[in-house]
């Protein structure tokens, strides 16, 4: 009898092993939201950090979502502001992070824009409403003083140019002087 | 037609001048003078009995332009005065020659390379155009200076006195 229920337990011990684990649960689009924590971080390059009126501004933003590792549309909202704390420009735009993201993104400095320090704002909200934002400053010099640059050098350009030409002006007109000369001196010795 | 570079001491340079002057009986010359006057030139031309009729002068000491049918130029202008004997070559009809006294006095006022340029410059003009050069340098220490030159000349001839 004893040795029946060892038996009996050991088949059920047998038994309970044999049986399929349960997969674990992938978490839901819910708690993906839940728990999601956004960092942002704007990243403008050296020659980019001064740029001229007119030309274009050239970022990097990276996303990093530290809270939770699945799939969440986030919204970005970008905008620049002039010296005087001026919008110049807003643009919008909606992208899919997983862990992090590191895009590139253009914008156009109007040719209009007065020289000074501006500001790249970016606003980052997800699905439930958090926000992280960051910003990044750099510089917009005149178009006027790239033109005075480049009159400047055109300047040169024409001196150098000219003085070039006065040279060989002057080197035509002394050979010119020294054939006339010598035209004359033979003329009259053979006159003679 | 020749070229010719001589080389003799100082005390008789002036007579290897006057032997080359008479040697050509008449003929007309181009006198490029770099160590004396044209007066000066002229004056001991003259009291050897030779004949400068015929001679054309380019003045390199002179800086005054005082006699008007000589032609002055600094010897630092070596274009024009390559371009000066140019000139005279194409002026003068018929043979004629040009002589250089003293050549080796151009590099005291220009660097060797440009006076080797100058010398190319004339005796290949020359010799196109049928005109005898001779080109005197005086014999001293800095002789090797005009290693360079030597090459563009038909004839050297050294004077070992």
């Amino acid at each position: 009898m004893k040795s029946q229920t060892i038996i009996f337990f050991l088949a059920c011990l047998m038994l309970l092993n044999a049986l399929p684990v349960k997969a674990q649960a992938q978490p839901s689009q819910e708690s993906i939201i839940k728990n999601s924590l956004f960092d942002i971080i704007i990243e403008i390059p050296e020659n980019y950090k001064s740029i001229k009126a007119g030309s274009e501004l050239l970022s990097n933003i990276k996303l990093v979502n530290i809270g939770s590792q699945g799939r969440i549309d986030v919204s970005l909202d970008y905008e620049i502001t002039s010296p005087d704390e001026k919008s110049i420009l807003k643009k919008k735009e909606t992208v899919a992070v997983e862990t992090q993201a590191n895009f590139v993104r253009i914008f156009d400095i109007s040719k209009d824009s007065p020289p000074g320090k501006y500001a790249l704002h970016v606003k980052l909200t997800y699905a439930d409403g958090k926000e992280a934002s960051a910003v990044h400053s750099f510089e917009v010099t005149s178009l006027k003083n790239s033109r005075i640059y480049y009159y400047v050098l055109g300047g040169i350009v024409v001196l150098a140019l000219l003085s070039y030409l006065s040279i060989r002006a002057k080197s035509i007109i002394e050979k010119a002087k020294i054939r006339l000369k010598v035209h004359r001196i033979v003329k009259e010795r053979l006159r003679k | 037609m020749v070229s010719l570079l001589i080389i003799a001491p100082v005390e008789s340079l002036q007579k290897e001048i006057n032997q080359t002057v008479q040697s050509f009986k008449g003929k007309p010359g181009i006198y490029v003078s770099l160590n004396k006057t044209h007066k000066s030139t002229q004056d001991i031309l003259k009291k050897e009995g030779i004949s400068i009729e015929n001679l054309f002068f380019i003045d390199c000491v002179t800086s005054e332009k005082i006699i008007p049918d000589v032609l002055n130029i600094p010897p630092t202008q070596l274009g024009q005065l390559s371009y000066a004997i140019l000139s005279f070559i194409k002026e003068l009809e018929g043979k004629k020659f040009l002589l250089i006294d003293a050549l080796s006095t151009l590099l005291i006022y220009n660097e060797e390379n440009k006076v080797a340029q100058f010398v190319k410059e004339i005796t290949e003009y020359a010799s196109e155009n049928n005109v005898e050069v001779i080109a005197l340098s005086p014999k001293t220490k800095g002789e090797e200076l005009l290693n360079k030159i030597f090459n563009f000349f038909d004839k050297v001839k050294k004077d070992k006195k």
